[in-house]
């Protein structure tokens, strides 16, 4: 990597790049028979980098997107809609963040109609989605209202969100109703609707097609195994998603920038930053996508999530912020905030597990008494769902001090104790896993005692460790045993059994 | 040696030793080019039999045989196979082997590789792999009957029901979270409370099975116990219809345990003669005593032997009565000796009493069929168990434990932990048969739900 070369001619010198070419990397958009190439609407798309990229032998696919029509907000009948108030008390993301003070703003609801559909069933055919032009996969949790239409068809009716894009702009994003149908079918669709009948169309939807590299062509920091230095994030590495695509960006940034450093140095040198599966969602997303591909756009559902009950964003800075001050991405105030609380979070903990009841007081206090007559910790009885701080207060009126800030995430602390406590010891495992390093050198081929069939999905996949291999979509755990046995050997021992594997 | 699950394996599949015929099964892609190594030009189209005279490297001919190949993956491998009928000698056998084995790409088979590629090749799940292995293990008609059962999915097929069941319920608690905004069918709450109940209902049903799938796998445990010289070893001896044991008019012969298989009416049984119990100082004795009762506590039924023809006898077996519940027959053995007084030879409470004398051929009959009464109801023979193996035993009874867990926190509010709930039980059923991916659960949520704004 030596820098970037642009289409003006311009030359920029550097160490690491990062490329987040989002729908722009050969993006085609379809809006009923018509075939426009643009990054989005009325932009250009990026065709030679799509090209270089196509020259280094990269896995590239295609994955498609949509969106709806944009409205104008003056147009819209919202007296005849039913609207959706913004969150009275919006809980900001930092605990840095006191109150939010921006004002927030409603949405309106309205809905398809048996009109909508039968519009949409009449023009099917001319939906560039349903006419077989696009060859991208969409992804299955935001089907175009065709697809919506077409494959619930018991449904007759489907929900709209009307969304101000902007605080001093009327355009409205009609949330549910994206869609790839010719221009003069989407005037009549949306005209159908209740509230819209004289809503006025600012843009056309349409479905977009584009290039994402297949992830698994990158190591755990973002960049491409085949050449150090260059970064991926975003809808290139086959994400969809506003918060994919930012936490994406952050990690490829700060590795880059660590890259860019160290330039020069080997990998075992470097400082890398990289986070795992009970780290934080980040660390989820990452190494999904760098094991198992994105073969439809990949979106963070909590539900991948194996540690959910651990990756909350009340504890965020608690599992966090310390990693992020060991590569300098944390400031001084960041620093301190986190300082202060952690020793509050302390002493709270220490408050609420000291000086257990016996039965007789907590029965006394109308707290919840076990049947073995064992003593109580208020940590032990904040467990319970019915047991608040403040019914503890008679009992330790010390907790009385715990600020209230803290009380919610002590509370949700106690509440999954057991929960948490279970999955630490799977967390353990998984670690332990992820530092059983499957060397470069290893050739799948070469390991004996393992399936044609797990040869081949070891080799398309190519685990970095034996953690990543055992989340291979159908790789046997008698599979994953004869790899631990084999990366165990000494590397000449693992040479020479290549050598009469082949042989 | 380098093992490659590339190379083209064979292995003899009938028993060593002269026989009518004799079968030798090839499996992998050199399977079809069989004929051609033993001097045969003729190409023989999949699935069709052919009669072939085999020659050896010298040109002698070795058997006249009856070929055929299966294309895979229709075999039951699911590679290439082939199937070698000739005569049962050990000669031709061992010339084929021989051939087999100097041509290049073919080698032995080792111990259960052709189940192995079964399996690989997803011709079988773990459950037929291990039904499998039972049937070849099985000694009687029972035993054969429930490892076919599972070979044809008993136990595989209410456990994918309940999996899928697991991860359908898990589908709709991971909608209420991740999509929190969308319209979903109302009752959600109705809908899951009602499947977990169902589940556990069947999962307490199977679980409550006495055991009786793994007893008839190991065999069911009959303990032969009672005081010294009453004539323990020569029921042995009789049920097993040869002198297993070594018996003796002098009391304490038996000193170990010695144990014999026996098919009782189609059930397995495992006969285990045990030291006489009486005081001793002989230490190797009293060693012989201590097994005995430890053999006592944990077989699954006891034949309680007495010489019945001493006044005292049960006064002798009374600390015996304490070591287990009642799963016991009293044996008043040497009934063609004097008997006792009436009042003296009443059964202690709970316990059924047979008399007889081991002497008797007839007697020896009604022994054995009062026995294959009492194991038929110790077997619940009437129902089918689908566990077999402690392996299902542990993963159905953590899947119970995380479904009743589940079903005791509140699906509205605690909707989180009831997910993690069900995606531990879905987990222990997935460890019957393979493995749970987040992918199934999301597979579930869109084929089901219109999600997405």
């Amino acid at each position: 990597m030596t820098g970037i070369l642009t289409e003006q001619g311009e030359e920029i010198r550097c160490r690491s790049v990062v490329l987040t070419t989002g729908t722009f990397l050969g993006g085609l958009i379809h809006l009923g028979e018509e075939r426009i190439p643009a990054g989005r609407i009325g932009e250009n798309p990026s065709i030679r980098l799509a090209d270089r990229l196509r020259g280094m032998n990269l896995p590239i696919g295609r994955l498609k997107t949509g969106t709806p029509a944009r409205l104008d907000g003056r147009t819209i009948d919202w007296a005849s809609l039913e609207m959706q108030q913004a969150d009275a008390e919006p809980v900001p993301f930092s605990y840095m963040t006191d109150s939010i003070t921006v004002p927030q703003i409603e949405c309106g609801i309205t809905r398809t109609n048996e009109k909508t559909h039968q519009i949409i069933a009449d023009n099917i055919h001319l939906s560039a989605v349903y006419s077989g032009q696009i060859e991208g996969q969409g992804p299955r949790y935001c089907p175009s209202i065709e697809d919506k239409v077409h494959r619930f068809g018991d449904r007759n009716s489907h929900q709209i969100f009307l969304e101000p894009e902007g605080l001093d702009d009327h355009t409205i994003y009609p949330n549910g109703i994206s869609t790839s149908l010719p221009r003069h079918v989407q005037t009549e669709l949306i005209a159908s609707i209740s509230g819209l009948e004289s809503a006025k169309i600012l843009q056309f939807g349409y479905a977009i097609e584009y290039d994402f590299i297949d992830p698994r062509a990158l190591t755990s920091e973002l960049s491409l195994k085949q050449l150090s230095g260059l970064y991926l994030a975003g809808q290139i590495n086959g994400t969809t998603g506003y918060e994919e695509a930012g936490a994406q960006g952050l990690m490829a940034g700060v590795n880059a920038a660590l890259y860019a450093g160290h330039a020069g140095a080997e990998a075992g040198q470097r400082t890398l930053f990289t986070l795992d599966r009970a780290d934080a969602y980040i660390g989820v997303m990452i190494d999904d996508l760098i094991t198992k591909g994105a073969p439809e756009p990949y979106r963070m559902f909590t539900s991948r999530a194996e540690y959910r009950l651990w990756l909350r964003a009340d504890n965020a800075d608690q599992r966090l912020t310390e990693k992020g001050s060991e590569i300098g991405c944390i400031g001084t105030a960041r620093a301190q905030h986190w300082q202060a609380r952690k020793q509050a979070l302390d002493t709270a903990r220490t408050l609420l597990s000291s000086s257990p009841k016996g039965p007789k007081q907590l029965a006394a206090a109308s707290l919840p008494v076990s049947r073995d007559g064992a003593v109580k910790t208020a940590a032990q009885l904040l467990g319970y769902d019915q047991v608040s701080f403040e019914d503890c207060f008679t009992l330790w009126p010390e907790l009385e001090t715990i600020p209230q800030n803290l009380r919610v995430q002590l509370k949700t602390d106690a509440h999954y104790a057991g929960y948490l406590a279970r999955q630490e010891a799977d967390i353990d495992a998984m670690r332990r896993d992820n530092q059983l390093k499957i060397p470069d050198s290893v050739n799948f081929y070469d390991i004996g005692g393992l399936s044609a069939e797990s040869k081949e999905l070891l080799e398309r996949y190519q685990p970095d460790t034996i953690g990543q291999a055992g989340r291979i979509p159908g790789l046997t755990p008698a599979a994953l045993v004869a790899v631990l046995r084999h990366i165990k050997k000494p590397a000449s021992a693992r040479m020479a059994a290549g050598r009469a594997q082949r042989h | 040696m380098i093992i490659s699950v590339l190379d083209t394996i064979y292995a003899l599949a009938t028993p060593q030793g002269k026989s009518a015929i004799a079968v030798i099964r090839i499996s992998g892609k050199l399977s079809r080019t069989v004929p051609a190594l033993f001097g045969v030009s003729r190409q023989l189209p999949a699935r069709q039999v052919g009669y072939f005279s085999l020659y050896d490297g010298q040109k002698h001919i070795i058997d006249d045989v009856i070929f055929f190949w299966f294309e895979g993956p229709a075999s039951a491998t699911g590679e290439d196979m082939a199937e070698i009928q000739c005569h049962g000698s050990s000669a031709v056998i061992q010339d084929i082997l021989t051939v087999l084995g100097n041509a290049s790409g073919f080698r032995m088979a080792t111990a259960g590789e052709f189940t192995r590629r079964a399996l690989d090749n997803d011709k079988m799940d773990m459950t037929a792999a291990e039904g499998l292995a039972d049937l070849i293990d099985s000694e009687t008609s029972l035993q054969r009957e429930q490892a076919t059962a599972q070979m044809h999915g008993r136990l595989k097929q209410p456990v994918s029901a309940w999996r899928e069941t697991i991860i359908a319920q898990a589908a709709m608690l991971e909608s209420l979270i991740d999509f929190a905004d969308e319209e979903l069918p109302p009752a959600l709450d109705t809908e899951m409370t009602e499947a977990l109940d169902r589940l556990i209902t069947s999962l307490a049903e199977i679980l409550d099975d006495h055991h009786r799938g793994e007893i008839i796998r190991s065999g069911i445990k009959v303990a032969i116990i009672g005081p010294v010289n009453a004539g323990k070893s020569t029921a042995l001896n009789a049920l097993a219809k040869r002198p297993a044991a070594i018996i003796s008019h002098q009391a304490g012969t038996t000193r170990d345990v010695i144990e014999v298989r026996l098919d009782i009416g189609g059930i397995p049984v495992i006969l285990q003669d045990t030291a006489g119990i009486r005081q001793t100082d002989d230490d190797i004795e009293r060693q012989g005593i201590d097994l005995a009762r430890e053999h006592a506590k944990s077989a699954d039924f006891r034949l309680i032997m007495v010489d019945g023809s001493q006044p005292d006898w049960q006064t002798d077996i009374a600390p015996i009565l304490d070591w287990f519940d009642t799963n016991a027959l009293i044996i008043a053995n040497k009934a063609d000796l004097s008997s006792p007084e009436p009042q003296h030879n009443r059964p202690p409470a709970g316990f059924e009493q047979l008399h007889l004398s081991l002497h008797r051929d007839e007697d020896i009959i009604r022994l054995e069929q009062t026995l294959e009464r009492y194991l038929s109801v110790t077997n619940h023979q009437t129902g089918n168990a689908i566990i077999t193996r402690a392996r299902h035993r542990e993963a159905l009874t953590t899947a119970y434990h995380h479904l009743c867990a589940a079903r005791q926190l509140d699906i509205a509010r605690q909707t989180e932990l009831v997910a993690e709930e069900f995606r531990a039980a879905a987990q222990a059923m997935s460890r019957i048969l393979g493995y749970i991916d987040v992918e199934d659960v999301l597979d579930h949520i869109f084929s089901r739900f219109c999600i997405g704004k």
